[in-house]
């Protein structure tokens, strides 16, 4: 029987191959810790990774404009259900700290950073093409930077990882903002010599320029690191960096304020490619336009404090970039009308890519420089920059003459140019110390009960105090 | 073809000439059987002789002409050691020392000499009570190794010493002994067997007894499984298994079901029981879907044994201590489950049609508001938040018609239906079986609304084959099945049930979807245009090769092999919109899944007698591999409702959000092996053991030893004891022993970085999916297990009892981690510990036995304790992390400490973690009371009553536990006061200063948000949920022989089957078994069908 000699044969092999069978790799379709830094295309999908990784704080509902605009005097609140919780807590200044919020977006950005820095500095990183190594790790120092600034911004005094050992990590104490602050210049100045200088690489970065604006370039780290001397107060240094984006012709104010925002503007500096297909556009407009009335979904029309500050006839922003929706009266119930931020027009989740998320354009450095400028009381060049951003939204030129009513001109002026851009609003008023005096009087008004100054803060997670025990919590939040 | 018939017939048992028939041969160097076929051929006499004999004796040369048949035969045998005797027409051929004597002997004075003429020829025929032919009944002779089997017909032959005992035994049916008298023919009918203690039991690599078996296992039979009308056949063992917790999610056909055995050992990892399907390991991964329409809200699964049609099941073993899981080493922890799926049986060929319909309730519903009170609820909120009616709320401000009130749930559902069709054919010859069987089954949505059904078409087939001299035999099983739901995705049963009463109606009188002029945009009806085709095709397939070279030693290799595939697709039309969406394309899901497995498990069995025992060692080898890819995809930019399921009919094809393809291969071998003992079927001892390795580890950390030792002391085979009447078998046993579980992803050893399935600038995104932990290994469980066996009165009553204690140590877990090293966790070992322990009893008692009437009840009680021992580090903060506490269970719950409702704001409080009533809580520091959130304990009664051609089992379970209370089941997704309707137990609210109650202000603000969001955190969210559910009830009528005969059928049955009939309980939430809001309850299902045999 031929059968009982193969069953033979079979327990024969069973007495040895057992060790052998088991040399498999586990996944055919993974990059794995041996093979990921070794080959410039597995860098790249690393750092696109890492660049998908760091859209979540930018854009949508736990993003920085949204959630920061809604703790701010900028957009509304009428969501309701579960869903919007957060946005309720962040809408009432009524964050608690069993809720994560940003945090956990926030550090796996930067593990995912400190993980390529890693690996590229390891043995690995040697067999790179350089043009290709310089600008990833330029990218990356930049977006470590980025993450740095609004962590500081959002949270105070944080816990600094700067190599993906999670031993080493799992056990740090919040360092100083001071050197937080340090190292994000460090970053953006490393980030400056490595990235290419008024050209955009396209993604094999071969030096080869591309039309998308996608990629950070020296000028991208430039507006970053103006808008950090500006936190810094150091305005001679923020006035110079800002310069060296004003200065290149590459970029030029959108004479058309509806072309500001589209993918294709001038303006900007650096906007973060929208990743996803289901939107494929900036997820904030889903949020922000109202196609209906505010209740019926989760949708955050501007507020009256934010509408009130407009210049509604000459302001052209104010017809660009504010929409209205108006309800049908009924019997009981006259009519309403919403106003909200339309700077973003496309909102439909399946419209084809024709606007992503602009995180640095040129209005905001001249802005920076306005102030910086006035700051060191260069009044008449301020008010020239300023006066940039006034005109292509239809303004005269600025009536103030001294320092300080050129300073509150320019924070006005960033008022109207940057809502629900970023936060910007809510940092601004908490660098300037002007934050008490208007969530005072907002806070209430949005149902959220009595301001406190330490709810300029956001809560650490609760649980990662409890995790790690050189964290401490904000006060207020205990 | 264990039971190896070791004599053979020659030709057809008839008589039909004298012996003096004259005979010719001339024959040189010939075998036996040639000659005895020559002689056949000549005078018609058949030749009864050991195959075995025939061939020791080689072969050999006559030649004689025309000499009478004795003469003949003379020659044949002169230069062997054989004799013959003719009898009957039949020539009997014997060894001059007959061979049966060659057995055991216990009694010195019995030993039979070569006393040739105390030989008789025995023929008969077995048949059951009712006269069927019973085929494959072993018949041994009382204290000799000699076996043989009936045929098809029932019939047998047997030669045996006169005064000596044939016991006749037979699964199923009870053993019966009978004295050789000299009779020639001995026809004798069985007894059904209600404790089957001599019944073979399937085993790990095996079968035994349930006299012999040192380990501890339930078997449930197909005539249990077959009284429930249910798809899965988990759902049929639900209360029929002690030790053994079985949860269905949802009420929607093919929802996952949960399933621990001797509950939840490890903190992470998965706690599925291995199962084994007719020998070959089977997924015990769910399937991951897209859409939750199979499970509904939130519940996304496919259990695989939705797959295995459960009327093709012959039994299912559930193995639950360390001596009967060890020799499957890693993958034991968590139980086994062997299935057995059915066998053809020898005999003429059988035709079997079983078909039944019947349908589907959902027995109860919560009870909403109804309009007048939905309308005061939403203007007292806004009175108590001081806000006006505002041009949004549509359903108060008189845009709706408030004299509308709509019994949302009525319009949601209907009747369920469930039809059922099988047709089988099986039969055999002496040496071969067969079995085909197709099915199919039918459930349509019980949710009206969106309609859509379930269908399942399978194939079920055996075939077996054994050589003529027994030695070698092969057997294929197999199965193909094919399910297919088009059930609309995503459950709307919450959105549905909690629409305002004074909504619209939900579609315009053309069809369409009614969205009210843009007031209705949120009609969840919007799902019933959603599409849904989710199909899975499995293949299951093994073959078993066994070759018996020499007495005692058997050879075998199982080899399998097993394909699932699913294809999903969920289409989104642009016509589910509503129009102010300005939504103008439509899109698509499609996902592929892929799992492949085969395995292959060489094996060599010894059986040999040594003193007064006998010895039977196996070892055998096992290598597997498993193969999954899964392959999500979207597509989009539909501009034609018509196409959307056509994958490239849009614009695009990507990866879905957040998906991509993942592949993993994972691959597993083993070496194990047993040795059993039992010494004068007295004392029982038992050693398995396996080394195993898996892909799953790291290349130093691959293999592991895992074993078990088993003994068991019948006693009342002890002198002492063999006197009682009235206690006929006991039973000690205990086991001890070490097994593992490895079900976490494929590597965690390595630093992976996965596509995201999305890119940046076009190219591909990959991030880093874990903290790579090199040293990560294996989780092991200790169990230890004692038990005692007693069977009174024949087996009147019986009574098992186990205590058993497993303690599950190097436990695999996600380790909580701070967020900033990256991940909130890293995959490591533990060394922790986890203890399961507790006792289950099982006691059957055959109440009334008569004539015509019988009864019988069999009562399951179980009562365990999962606790965490030990789990490092011991700071509270980590054990919060982690969400443990030592001492309590593994998902224990940690609550807040209810204040209950301040009399003064009418807002739930709270205390925090000091004791004080404090608004600003932080969770979980200040969650601080504990709950063990599993059942307490648990148990069932179950009766059977048999009169004349009735039959009506029931059975009756009770589940003592705490669930989510009334209070925070009262309310879906917004707290009571805002637009959805709640249940009438929010009635009771407060509603001005210094009322006492327990219910929240009405109230549609964010102030009154928070303190609601706590209520399913706190004490006042969990109450008692205690039940008792008549969860099954069969009533069956097997017709008469005047019937059947008119009819021309073996067999004619119809019944009535009954599923979830009648719940008992206090708990005042929904259902006590889901006891989630979102999920459909578990419906009632009530069938009539009719089974015939040709």
């Amino acid at each position: 029987m031929n059968l009982k000699n193969i069953l033979i044969l079979v327990l024969a092999c069973a007495a040895f191959g057992c060790k052998k069978t088991l040399d498999i790799d586990p996944s055919p379709v993974t990059l794995n810790g041996a093979n990921i830094f070794s080959s410039d295309g597995n860098l790249e999908s690393a750092v696109a990774g890492m660049e998908v990784k760091v859209g979540g704080l930018l854009n949508g509902l736990s993003g920085i404009p949204i959630t920061m605009g809604l703790a701010a005097d900028e957009l509304s609140n009428f969501a309701s259900g579960n869903f919007s919780a957060v946005p309720a807590q962040f809408y009432t200044n009524a964050l608690v700290s069993n809720q994560y919020y940003l945090w956990p977006n926030a550090y796996s950005t930067l593990n995912v950073c400190n993980t390529i820095l890693d690996g590229i500095s390891g043995s690995g990183g040697s067999s790179l093409t350089p043009a290709i190594r310089s600008q990833s790790i330029g990218e990356v120092k930049f977006t470590r930077a980025l993450v740095y600034f609004y962590l500081v911004n959002m949270y105070g005094d944080v816990p600094m990882p700067l190599t993906a050992d999670f031993q080493v990590n799992g056990q740090l104490a919040r360092a100083h903002q001071a050197d937080v602050y340090k190292q994000v210049v460090q970053d953006l100045k490393d980030a400056q010599g490595l990235l290419p200088d008024g050209v955009y690489n396209n993604a094999s970065a071969q030096a080869m320029a591309s039309p998308d604006r996608v990629r950070p370039n020296r000028q991208a780290a430039s507006a970053l690191l103006a808008r950090v001397y500006l936190y810094m107060k150091d305005y001679p240094d923020a006035e110079a960096a800002a310069s060296d984006v004003i200065g290149k012709s590459l970029y030029v104010l959108e004479p058309v304020l509806n072309n500001a925002f589209i993918k294709t503007s001038r303006e900007i500096i650096w906007q973060w490619q929208q990743v996803s297909t289901y939107p494929a556009n900036n997820a904030d407009a889903g949020f922000l336009v109202l196609t209906q009335a505010p209740a019926l979904g989760t949708l955050f029309p501007l507020t009256s404090w934010l509408t009130g500050a407009f210049d509604t006839v000459n302001d052209k922003r104010w017809a660009n970039w504010v929409g209205h929706f108006t309800t049908t009266a009924t019997a009981t119930v006259p009519a309403a009308t919403y106003y909200y931020a339309f700077k973003y027009k496309v909102y439909s989740l399946t419209a084809p890519n024709s606007e992503n998320v602009v995180v640095l354009r040129l209005a905001e450095q001249y802005l920076i420089r306005a102030e910086a400028r006035a700051m060191q009381n260069k009044l008449i060049d301020a008010a020239a920059d300023l006066n940039a951003v006034r005109s292509r939204a239809g303004l005269p030129a600025t009536t103030a003459s001294d320092q300080n009513g050129l300073i509150a001109a320019v924070l006005k002026e960033r008022q109207l140019e940057l809502f629900t851009e970023f936060g910007h609003r809510w940092f601004d008023l908490r660098r300037t110390g002007t934050i008490d005096a208007v969530m005072n009087v907002v806070t209430p008004l949005k149902g959220g009960g009595a301001w406190n100054t330490s709810k300029q803060l956001l809560p650490l997670p609760a649980i990662e105090i409890a995790l790690d025990p050189n964290l401490s919590q904000n006060p207020g939040y205990n | 073809m264990k039971l190896t018939a070791l004599l053979i017939v020659i030709g057809v048992l008839q008589v039909s000439a004298g012996e003096a028939q004259k005979v010719t041969l001339h024959e040189k160097n010939v075998s036996l059987s040639k000659i005895f076929k020559e002689i056949r051929r000549q005078t018609g006499y058949d030749f009864f002789v050991d195959a075995e004999l025939v061939r020791r004796v080689g072969s050999v040369s006559v030649d004689v002409s025309d000499v009478p048949l004795k003469e003949a035969l003379d020659n044949c045998f002169k230069n062997t050691s054989l004799t013959f005797r003719i009898e009957n027409g039949t020539i009997l051929v014997d060894e001059d020392k007959p061979v049966f004597i060659v057995g055991r002997v216990p009694d010195s004075t019995a030993v039979l000499g070569p006393q040739k003429d105390s030989l008789v020829l025995i023929r008969g025929k077995v048949t059951d009570q009712k006269g069927n032919a019973l085929a494959g009944v072993t018949i041994t002779l009382k204290d000799y190794n000699r076996a043989m089997t009936t045929n098809a017909g029932g019939e047998y032959i047997f030669l045996a010493p006169n005064h000596r005992t044939l016991i006749f035994t037979s699964v199923g049916y009870r053993r019966r002994e009978v004295k050789v008298n000299g009779a020639a023919i001995i026809n004798i009918s069985l007894d059904l067997d209600i404790t089957e203690l001599d019944a073979t039991q399937v085993i790990a690599y095996g079968t035994t007894t349930r006299r012999f078996n040192t380990g501890e296992q339930t078997t449930v039979s197909s005539k249990e499984i077959e009284n429930y009308p249910v798809a899965n056949v988990l759902t049929a063992l639900q209360a029929k298994v002690p030790g053994v917790m079985i949860t269905q999610t949802s009420g929607v056909p093919g929802s996952p079901v949960s399933v621990t055995i001797r509950g939840q050992n490890g903190l992470n990892t998965g706690s599925n029981p291995l199962y084994i399907v007719d020998g070959v390991p089977y997924t015990m991964d769910e399937y991951l879907t897209q859409n939750s329409n199979i499970a509904h809200g939130g519940l996304y699964g496919q259990n695989p044994l939705n797959f295995i049609n459960p009327l093709d099941i012959e039994s299912v073993d559930i193995l639950k201590d360390a001596d009967a899981t060890a020799i499957y080493g890693s993958r034991g922890a968590n139980g086994v489950m062997l299935i057995t799926t059915k066998k053809g049986r020898s005999g003429a060929t059988r035709v079997t049609l079983n078909a039944f319909t019947g349908i589907s309730q959902v027995p109860y519903l919560p009870h909403m508001l109804n309009t007048q009170q939905y309308l005061q609820m939403r203007h007292e909120a806004k009175k108590n938040d001081g806000l006006p009616v505002t041009i949004l709320d549509y359903d108060i401000n008189g845009v709706w018609d408030t004299t509308r009130n709509t019994n949302w749930a009525k319009e949601l559902l209907g009747n369920g239906q469930t039809t059922n069709a099988q047709v089988s054919v099986s039969g055999g010859g002496p040496n071969s079986t067969f079995l085909l069987s197709g099915n199919y089954r039918r459930q349509n949505n019980l949710e009206k609304l969106f309609g859509g059904s379930d269908q399942t078409a399978s194939l079920h087939f055996s075939a077996g084959t054994t050589s003529q001299d027994g030695k070698f035999s092969v057997s294929l099983t197999g199965g193909y099945t094919y399910d297919v739901s088009d059930i609309p995705p995503g459950d709307q049963f919450a959105n549905i049930i909690t629409l305002a009463p004074d909504a619209p109606k939900l579609f315009n009188s053309d069809g369409s979807l009614n969205f009210q002029n843009n007031t209705f945009n949120g009609n969840p009806a919007i799902n019933a245009r959603h599409l849904n085709r989710t199909s899975v095709n499995n293949v299951l397939s093994s073959a078993v090769i066994s070759y018996r070279p020499l007495p005692g030693l058997e050879l075998k290799a199982t080899v399998g092999y097993n394909k699932q595939q699913m294809n999903e697709f969920n289409g989104f039309p642009i016509s589910g919109n509503p129009p102010a969406l300005g939504i103008t394309t439509g899109s698509a899901n499609f996902t592929t899944d892929n799992n492949t497995y085969w395995s292959v498990e060489p094996q060599a069995t010894y059986t040999r007698d040594i003193s007064k025992g006998r010895l039977t060692a196996t070892v055998g080898y096992s290598v597997q591999k498993q193969t999954e890819d899964q392959l999500p995809l979207t597509a989009t930019g539909y501009t034609s409702d018509a196409l959307v399921s056509s994958p490239t009919a849009g614009t695009s094809i990507k990866p879905l959000q957040g998906q991509s393809y993942s592949l993993t291969v994972y691959k597993f071998t083993g070496v194990f092996g047993r040795v059993n003992y039992i010494w004068d079927n007295k004392y029982l001892l038992n050693l398995t053991g396996r080394n195993d390795g898996s892909t799953k580890f790291g290349p130093d950390n691959r293999f592991h030893f895992f074993g078990a030792v088993g003994a068991g002391w019948i006693f009342t085979e002890e002198r002492l004891m063999k006197g009682l009447p009235w206690f006929n078998y006991g039973k000690l046993r205990a086991s001890y022993g070490v097994t593992g579980n490895d079900q976490i992803g494929t590597s965690y050893y390595l630093a992976n970085f996965n596509s995201t399935g999305t890119s940046y600038q076009n190219v591909p995104a990959v991030t880093p999916t874990n903290i790579p932990n090199p040293v990560i290994s294996w989780e092991t469980t200790r169990k230890i297990e004692v038990a005692l066996d007693l069977h009174f009165l024949h087996d009147r009553i019986s009574l098992t009892g186990n205590y058993f204690r497993n303690r599950n140590s190097n436990l695999l877990s996600g380790y909580a981690q701070s967020w900033i090293t990256g991940f909130n966790q890293v995959e490591r070992n533990l060394p922790g510990l986890v203890q399961n322990r507790g006792f289950d009893l099982t006691l059957t008692t055959v109440n009334l036995q008569l004539k015509d009437f019988s009864w019988t009840t069999t009562v399951l009680f179980t009562k365990m304790r999962n606790q965490v021992l030990r789990f490092p580090p011991s700071s509270p903060a980590a054990q919060i992390a982690a969400n443990l506490a030592v001492g309590y269970p593994v998902g224990v719950l940690r609550l807040l400490k209810s204040a209950g409702v301040n009399p003064t704001t009418g807002l739930y409080q709270y205390y925090d973690a000091t004791g004080h009533i404090n608004p600003n809580l932080n969770q979980p520091q200040d969650n601080v009371v504990l709950e063990d959130p599993n059942p307490k304990w648990f148990g069932s009664i179950a009766n059977t009553f048999t009169y004349k051609g009735f039959s009506l089992d029931v059975l009756f379970r009770v589940v003592r536990q705490i669930g989510r209370s009334a209070l925070t089941q009262a309310s879906y997704v917004a707290p009571p006061g805002f637009a959805s309707n709640v249940t009438t137990a929010t009635l009771s609210r407060w509603q001005k200063p210094g009322d006492v109650t327990d219910v929240q202000r009405y109230s549609a603000s964010f102030l009154s948000f928070t303190p609601y969001l706590y209520l399913g955190n706190s004490t006042a969210g969990w109450s008692d949920a205690t039940y008792g559910r008549l969860q099954n009830a069969s009533l069956r009528y097997t017709f008469g022989n005047t019937v059947t005969k008119k009819l021309h059928v073996q067999n004619l049955q119809v019944y009535v089957l009954g599923e979830n009939l009648l719940t008992i309980t206090s708990y005042g939430g929904f259902d006590p078994e889901t006891q989630s809001l979102y999920h459909l309850p578990l419906v009632r299902t009530i069938t009539g069908g009719l089974q015939v045999t040709f």
